[in-house]
């Protein structure tokens, strides 16, 4: 391992295959799940971009894959345009000090990134004393499982290409 | 692809048919469909290729007990039992190695700076000599490889890959064992919040 800082931060590093690997990751990439889909059908309602990609965030940050965190981050800050929550995340990490809904989506979410995941009683009252619905709290319990599907993939296949 | 009247997901979540968490899960039709066809896909595979339906679904059952959901961990047990009624030993060896070296997580080290104040101490699991002689090489490096990116994913090097190929693995191989692995902690995951989920509307009733 490199003896250099590493945190979480917006500036996203690309993920390269560990080495030898590379062709077989590349046909695998092709099946990975991703949180697109959990795309709006067609009904209006269900957890907004920029909260599913919270939620993913959340779950990568707390995994410790700094490649879908440093994505997923970029797509709440332009979703949400609260670059300062967003930042406490990153730097934070889980658990993390925000309050209001976005910090009861981002405790949620954590809370399924565990092992075991528990969405406790607790938690899903906060989220619903925050105005998510059960359509909204089913997005994120899917955003955040898909998420703990693809950073083991990410993690366990490579790294981040830092420079 | 073929339509799903039910899949494993409300099966294990106990998703009661035209109830609110029903109608929402099922609002997210590409999901719920992506879920289903990766499971056929990979535990009720049409040809296993290179990695076998015993390999496959003793490494599900081996991380479904890491990850510790009820249900999942049940039917993934339950699935590897029924592949072979010789295999019923083996599940329960699978049970005991899994039980025996689960461990709160997520955890595991950051490269050595600011985030080294986050790193959290963990058993890296180890196949013993006298089980490695029960499970194989190939099996039992399968699990070690379970195990590191179940519960502390973050300690992956490219050693952990060469530790595979050592024990017969190949990339075609490995690229199926981290689909199984991230596969059955997604459902894992679907299953724990859905039944939450399910539970809060429901407090009369007691969470099993």
């Amino acid at each position: 391992m490199p003896d250099r800082p590493v945190a979480f931060t917006l500036d996203t590093p690309a993920w390269v295959p560990w080495p030898g690997i590379g062709a077989e990751v590349e046909a695998l990439l092709t099946t990975v799940p991703d949180t697109s889909l959990i795309a709006p059908g067609p009904k209006p309602g269900g957890l907004p971009q920029g909260e599913r990609a919270l939620a993913a965030a959340a779950v990568a940050r707390s995994l410790g894959c700094r490649h879908l965190t440093t994505a997923e981050a970029r797509q709440a800050v332009t979703a949400l345009k609260r670059d300062r929550e967003v930042e406490v995340l990153l730097e934070e990490g889980i658990p993390c000090p925000l309050t209001g809904r976005l910090g009861a989506v981002i405790s949620a979410a954590g809370a399924l990134a565990r092992s075991p995941a528990i969405l406790s009683a607790g938690s899903l009252q906060r989220l619903q004393d925050d105005k998510l619905d059960d359509q909204e709290i089913t997005d994120l319990i899917l955003s955040a499982a898909l998420t703990s599907w693809t950073a083991r993939i990410t993690l366990g296949l490579g790294r981040p290409s830092d420079p | 692809m073929t339509h799903h009247d039910t899949t494993l997901v409300e099966r294990l979540a106990g998703v009661v048919p035209g109830s609110p968490i029903d109608r929402a899960w099922r609002a997210r039709a590409e999901a719920r469909r992506f879920a289903e066809d990766a499971y056929r896909r990979l535990l009720h595979p049409q040809d296993p290729g290179p990695i076998s339906l015993v390999e496959r679904r003793a490494v599900a059952a081996f991380v479904a007990v890491l990850n510790g959901e009820g249900r999942t961990r049940d039917h993934l047990l339950a699935l590897l039992r029924e592949t072979d009624p010789t295999l019923v030993p083996l599940a329960r060896l699978i049970e005991r190695e899994a039980e025996d070296s689960s461990h709160p997580g997520p955890y595991g080290s950051f490269p050595a700076g600011p985030l080294s104040a986050e790193d959290l101490d963990g058993p890296v699991y180890a196949v013993s000599y006298p089980v490695q002689h029960e499970l194989g090489l190939r099996l039992s490096a399968a699990l070690e490889y379970a195990h590191l990116v179940t519960l502390h994913p973050r300690d992956a090097t490219p050693d952990s890959l060469a530790a595979l190929a050592k024990a017969g693995w190949t990339n075609g191989g490995i690229a199926l064992l981290v689909d199984i692995i991230g596969f059955v902690n997604f459902q894992s995951r679907v299953v724990a919040g859905l039944r939450s989920s399910i539970a809060a509307r429901q407090p009369h009733l007691a969470v099993i």
